[in-house]
Order: structure tokens, then sequence, then C-alpha cells
């Protein structure tokens, strides 16, 4: 880090995390928990050109829609009905396939 | 963006050494310098919160936006700025499920010769009616050490009292046994002993060199402060034999520094003068002082203006400590030694001690303690050496005091350093050993900031004392 100096030993690890993949954590979390709460700005289109917080690529529109503010759109509820939806993919641009489509139980 | 920025009071405290503006990162224990960019950032969400745009424009004239902007993103990581996102849980355990017990604590005689008037040991009986803890006990203690931790390459085996000495042939039984057991398994095994040193001779003295028994002698000071409590049983002050002993051990023993600690009570504040006399003319490498707060009997506790008074005395060792440090000297003042240790390397501690954790005391009859501080009372022992730890039961009281919403500790600055302090103060205080010792609260706040002040005046002016003084310590 460049502005806080850091003068223990702990304060040089925390330094290394936040460069290595803390800061990754913090920025990703920022990018993908979507929709009005943290200001994501949704359909519309980013004034700087990027992507990551928009609804493409589609990782951010599929969580985005299911996880933390469901939309009913086309991605299950997962908050409180599929909680276990994406199970087999954990990582959606590989394992696509794997997210099916759901029923309601009671039908 | 147009999320609302804040200062997590919660996560930085800021220490001014100086010019120097020092930020605290209460999650980790980290300590950082912050530049006069951080300040400002600080400084105007302080003032008002506002968007990261406004705050950029707020403070255009001070800094360029990439400077900013590059400033704004460190602090938001280290989630000291927040913009509302939910902050990373501080202690990620909310539960204990299993201890590491590491060292066993063997109360080998309640028994002492002396009668200290102010000890805290509730088990204390004068010598004929001591009541010694027998040899298969302390085997079935060690057992059961190797038995809870058996993965571990080192074992610590403490001896304590009473007078622990009162019990040598223990003692000597015992340090054979661990030799032989522990040598067998390729581990390590190492002896402490906290004693009234009346009991040393020579010989004695000679024997635990050579099994470098880690060594701390109670005395309270010169004679004038000595004699005040520590007394024989008949009442005579034990400040003469006292001294004599110390000085033929300090000048026998080899193997390791050995430690004086200090008790204070009403009416002893003179830290200074203490230290003086056990460092200076009696040669001790540590001076330790534990102020007596919480004791069953009012009549020694530090009252609150003199528990005031013993920090702030505290304060003006510490300031010799300081410049004795920026000379690469140590001036053995143990309380600062250990607080600039747990900064230097940013402990952080989700409970205030290993008691329960690391550690068990084994009290005469075998039943499980907390620690020394609590054979005898009336706390509930956690099993037996024979029939093995009351694990639930450990992992239940450890957990309560894991918990730290509803609490004083839950924003306080320091709640990773000091973690709602002793056990046995709030047990011996409150009556429950999970209540934190709120009654100092204020002052181990201010030594804290004082410790911070002078771990980065040591930093700045002479940072080899840190390898040459603090480092070796952890390899002990």
């Amino acid at each position: 880090m460049k502005h806080l100096k850091p003068l223990n030993n702990k304060a040089k690890k925390l330094e290394e995390a936040v460069q290595q993949d803390r800061l990754e954590e913090v920025v990703a979390m920022t990018s993908v928990a979507g929709c009005t709460s943290t200001t994501d700005p949704g359909w519309e289109t980013d004034v700087f050109g990027g992507v990551a917080s928009l609804c493409q690529p589609m990782e951010a529109d599929l969580y985005g829609c299911s996880d933390p503010c469901w939309w009913p759109a086309q991605v299950p509820d997962m908050m409180s009905t599929y909680p276990d939806w994406n199970k087999h993919a954990a990582d959606s641009g590989a394992d696509w396939r794997q997210l099916g489509s759901v029923f309601p139980k009671d039908k | 963006m147009s999320a609302l920025l804040n200062v997590v009071e919660r996560n930085v405290h800021e220490v001014r050494v100086d010019d120097e503006r020092l930020m605290f990162h209460v999650p980790s224990s980290s300590l950082f310098a912050a530049d006069r960019v951080t300040a400002d950032i600080i400084d105007a969400l302080r003032a008002s919160s506002c968007t990261a745009d406004e705050l950029f424009a707020r403070l255009a004239g001070r800094s360029p936006h990439g400077e900013l902007a590059e400033t704004l993103g460190e602090l938001m990581a280290l989630e000291v700025v927040s913009d509302g996102s939910p902050l990373t849980p501080e202690i990620a355990v909310k539960r204990v499920e299993r201890t590491a017990i590491d060292t066993v604590v063997l109360n080998v005689n309640t028994g002492c010769n002396l009668s200290c008037t102010y000890c805290y040991k509730e088990d204390l009986d004068t010598p004929s009616a001591g009541r010694r803890m027998d040899i298969d006990t302390a085997k079935a203690s060690v057992e059961m050490l190797l038995k809870e931790s058996p993965d571990l390459p080192r074992y610590t085996v403490v001896f304590f009292g009473g007078e622990p000495l009162s019990n040598r042939k223990l003692i000597e039984c015992m340090v054979e046994y661990c030799e032989l057991r522990f040598g067998a398994l390729g581990k390590q095994v190492e002896f402490v002993m906290t004693t009234n040193a009346t009991l040393l001779t020579e010989e004695i003295v000679d024997w635990l060199d050579a099994h470098r028994f880690g060594l701390s002698v109670s005395i309270d000071g010169p004679r004038s402060i000595h004699d005040l409590n520590r007394r024989t049983v008949g009442g005579a002050g034990t400040y003469d034999v006292v001294r004599r002993k110390v000085e033929m051990l300090l000048k026998r023993y080899r193997s390791r520094p050995v430690g004086a600690r200090v008790t204070l009570t009403s009416g002893v504040t003179d830290i200074e003068g203490i230290w003086d006399h056990l460092f200076n003319e009696l040669g001790f490498a540590e001076v330790g002082f534990a102020p007596v707060t919480s004791g069953q009997l009012d009549t020694f506790n530090l009252q609150p203006d003199e528990l005031v008074q013993v920090f702030a005395n505290m304060k003006a060792l510490g300031r010799r400590y300081l410049a004795a440090a920026l000379e690469n000297r140590n001036i053995g003042f143990s309380n600062l030694h250990q607080l600039i240790t747990d900064l230097h390397e940013g402990h952080k501690k989700s409970l205030p001690c290993g008691a329960g954790l690391k550690m068990l005391a084994v009290d005469h009859k075998g039943d499980l303690n907390l620690c020394h501080r609590f054979t005898g009372s009336t706390l509930p022992t956690f099993g037996n050496v024979h029939e093995g730890v009351a694990q639930a039961e450990l992992n239940d009281f450890l957990s309560q005091r894991l918990e730290r919403s509803g609490t004083g500790c839950e924003t306080c600055r320091i709640r990773n350093l000091c973690s709602g302090g002793c056990y046995h103060e709030s047990y011996a205080r409150y009556g429950d050993p999970a209540h934190p010792t709120y009654h100092y609260c204020e002052l181990m706040r201010d030594w804290i900031d004082f410790g911070i002040e002078v771990y980065s005046r040591i930093i700045a002016g002479n940072p080899a004392f840190i390898g040459n003084h603090i480092t070796p310590r952890k390899a002990n």
C-alpha cells in the first residue's frame, strides 16, 4: 500500500494479503452483489465502458438476479427456495450445462 | 457510485505521536503510519459522510484525483472506510470446538511456609496442613497432557503451590519421569516454577539449573515494601532471607534469565523504586508487576486513585524503557516488554489468555481447573486427570467469552489485545469469570496507546532493538 505505511509485522502481512487476494475479494463483492442496494447500474451502460458491474458478463447477471436481490427473471431464487441450484456449477462459465431448470415441488 | 462513505470507527484507532498519525487497525492489530492523503480522507469523512465523488470534489485542491482514489481504495480494502457493505466478521470462530492443551500446572502443595497477607490462592494452607499432590496424580496429569495433545513437539509442566519447593520430592520425581517419558517420544519438555525463594539452597539451585527451569521469584521490592505483606506464618518480614537467597540464586543460575514477580497492593505504587531495587540492585533479568484490584479482601485492593497512580508510574518507567531501548538496552520492564512484543507481532486474541485453551491446572485431588488461580475456588472444575477433560463444559465456558455482543468489549478499540481481561479477576470481583474487567478499561486503553507510542518511537529510532530483544523471545 502506498499511503498507509505498515509499521508492525501484522500490517506487513495484511498489506500482502490486500495485494494478493483480499483486495480482489472486496472488488468482486462490489461488482457482483448487485442492484439498488449497492448502486448497481443494472441494465444501463457503464459510463467508463467497463462491464464488471453490469448485467454482462453473464455471471453478474446470473447471480445478480439469483442471490442477493432476487429479481423474478429467468433464474431461480437461491436466497430461499433453491439454495443448491448451482451446487454442481461452482464455475458458471465452465459448468453452465449443470445449471438446470427448476420446478415447484407442489406441482 | 452514490453510496455514502463513512469511517468505520470501531475498526480504526488513531494515536498521534508528534506530527505522525498512526492508525491502529483494530480487526487485525496492524499498525500503519498514515500519510497526509489518508489523514485528509479520514478527517473529511469524520466531518461529514459523503459519496466518493463528493469526497474527491471536497479534497480536489489538496491532492490529485488519482491519489485520492487510490487511498480511498486502500482504506476501503481495510474496512476503515465503508460504503455500507457488510463488514467481514472479526472472529471467524463462533465456538470453541477443541482445545490444544500444551501446558499443565501442578499445584504440588496447598501449603506454604509463608503467609503473605494478600495471597489470592483460595486453597492456601499452613505448611503443616498443606495438602500435597501425590505422585500418581502428578503422573496422571502428564499422561492426560499427552493424551489430550499427542502431536505437539514441546510441552510445559509448571510447578505451583503454595510454595512448590515444600513438596520438593514430587518435583524431583516428576522431572525425572517427564524427561524419560517425553525424551522417549522425541519431544521436548520444559519446566517452570514460581517460588518465594526462601527454601532455595545451593544444591537445589544447581539442580534446577541443570534441568533448565524457568524461574520467577515472588518478591515485592525493597524491605519496606516487601515486608508489608510477604511474611512468615508467624508474621515476621521475609525480606532478609529472600534477599540472601536471591543473591545466591542469581549468582549461580546460568540456564535462563530469572524474573521477579511483584504484587502491588493498596498503598504500593512506587513502580520505579521497586524496579530500580530489583533490576539494578539485586540483578533480576525482568521485573513484572501484578496490580491487585479484585482480591477477596478489599483492604489489599488498589483503590481507584491508586490504580491511576500505578498506571501513571508504569508510564514513567516505560519512558525509561524507551530511552534505554533507543540505546539498545533492555531494562527488563516485563509488562511493557510483553506489550511491545504483542504490538510488534500484531497479536490478536479472541480470548484473554490460554487458561482452559492451552493450559489446565491440576489441584491436589487431580481435578482440572482453568488455571492455578482457580484451584480451591467454587467455580466448577472441568474433569479430572484420571477420567479426562470435561471437554463439552470447557468448550461452553470458553465459547461464552467469544461472544462479545452486548458487552463493553464489542466496539472497544483494544478488544483484540485485552479481550476482556483475566477470568480470575472477573470471578473475584463480579462472581462471574465471563464478565469483562470493566473497572480498569480506561486505564488499559491508555496504557496500550502508550505502548503504541513507545513501539513507534523504537521502530523509528532504533529498529535493531526489536531484532535484538523482542524477536529472540519468540525462539524460546
